[in-house]
């Protein structure tokens, strides 16, 4: 078979030229392949124009250092929001049953011996659901913005509402605490903002 | 377990170096297979950013470490192909369009301008392959897998994924006979 020229070999060749390209043949094969090729021209000849195709099948672009290095950052900062964004549902889960001003005032938040805590409420604010301070969020639910640039707080992964359109989350960072109260469509938003202050 | 599957079973454990690691070293050979699919860098861009966001997202359903490689390059040659198919088409191969339909003046790519020509008619015979034929030939070409992983990740006899990639170089080679010469 192998060294037939005419025969059922080539048929079979197309398949081993094709694994042969891809480095995919046993030792046997190649050796079938190369005995096939020296006695049969026009194997050889589709040989060569296989591997011509081959070298331009596998061109490829390549990319710039400049591209990789910006999808790289690209890349770790979008992990980096994830992972905010995935810290901020966690901390707005109820832990232990408590609800969220008991973890507020003890627990979580229990001061260190040398320090005093004093809690002051600082603002009760009232916004529109679909005004500014609502923003879109992921996984259909909304995160809240503190109306107070320079706060830069995020109050983020707010569930979905439920039935009326109501729904609640909360969150805590350093020192400060938030809750937000999302009314239905058309109903009072409301936002807490609560900090700690030790002396 | 070698360097490579020790670093992809940190990645698992949500270290973050590894992921660095792993998404240096992966990153060019990602963009040239996506590069290959979607026929222009951009896309290329958006499809290794998308791979790698779901390397991390997905990183628990990468049951073993060994299998890293496929599972990425399978990852991306899907994602290619649906933001190619997002973008209501086939392939654009790479900005030659002027040079499309310009069929060679010789039997061989002699001159610059034919390269750049035939360059484009191969991605476009490349993206008219039926589907079946196509990936496992980019997987093997582009992604550098072995008939056996690209089996393992199809969920298909070795022997098939051999027949259909030589299948998919005739269909290329009938395709662009103008350029590589006639049984
Ligand atoms: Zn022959």
């Amino acid at each position: 078979m192998t060294s037939d020229p005419t025969g059922s070999g080539c048929e079979q060749m197309l398949e081993l030229l094709s694994a042969g390209l891809d480095g995919a043949l046993t030792f046997r094969e190649r050796e079938q392949v190369e005995a096939h090729a020296a006695v049969c021209e026009s194997c050889r000849a589709e040989q060569a124009r296989m591997s011509a195709l081959e070298g331009e099948l596998r061109r490829c672009e390549e990319p710039a250092p400049g591209e990789l290095a910006a999808n790289r950052a690209r890349v770790l900062a979008s992990l980096d929001r994830e992972a905010s964004r995935a810290r901020g549902v966690a901390a707005s889960r109820p832990r232990q049953g408590r609800r969220w001003w008991q973890m507020f005032l003890g627990g979580a938040w229990q001061p260190s011996m040398a320090l005093a805590l004093a809690v002051v409420l600082l603002a009760v604010v009232t916004v529109r659901r679909q005004g500014p301070a609502i923003l879109p969020g992921a996984a259909g639910g909304v995160a809240a913005q503190a109306p107070s640039a320079e706060s830069g707080l995020v109050l983020a992964g707010l569930p979905p509402p439920d039935e009326d359109g109501r729904a609640a989350a909360q969150s805590d960072r350093e020192g400060v605490a938030m809750r937000l109260d999302a009314g239905a469509p058309g109903e009072t938003t409301i936002l807490w903002v609560m900090t700690n202050e030790t002396k | 377990m070698d360097e490579l599957e020790g670093l992809v079973e940190r990645m698992r454990q949500d270290d973050r170096a590894a992921y660095e690691v792993l998404l240096d070293r992966f990153q060019p050979a990602v963009f040239r297979l996506a590069h290959r699919v979607t026929g222009n860098r951009e896309d290329a861009w958006d499809v290794v950013q998308d791979v790698f966001l779901a390397v991390h997202t997905k990183r628990d359903e990468l049951r073993e470490v060994s299998r890293f490689r496929p599972w990425l390059y399978r990852m991306a040659y899907c994602r290619a192909v649906d933001m190619v198919r997002a973008r209501g088409g086939r392939a654009a191969p790479a900005g030659d369009d002027f040079l499309a339909s310009a069929a060679p003046a010789s039997a061989g790519p002699t001159h610059v301008v034919e390269a750049a020509a035939l360059t484009g008619e191969v991605g476009r015979a490349l993206a008219a392959l039926p589907e079946r034929f196509r990936e496992p030939l980019v997987l093997a070409t582009h992604g550098d897998l072995t008939y056996e992983q690209i089996a393992g990740e199809l969920g298909c006899p070795v022997g098939t994924v051999r027949s259909r990639i030589a299948t998919a170089r005739q269909l290329l080679r009938e395709r662009l006979a103008a350029w590589f010469g006639v049984n």
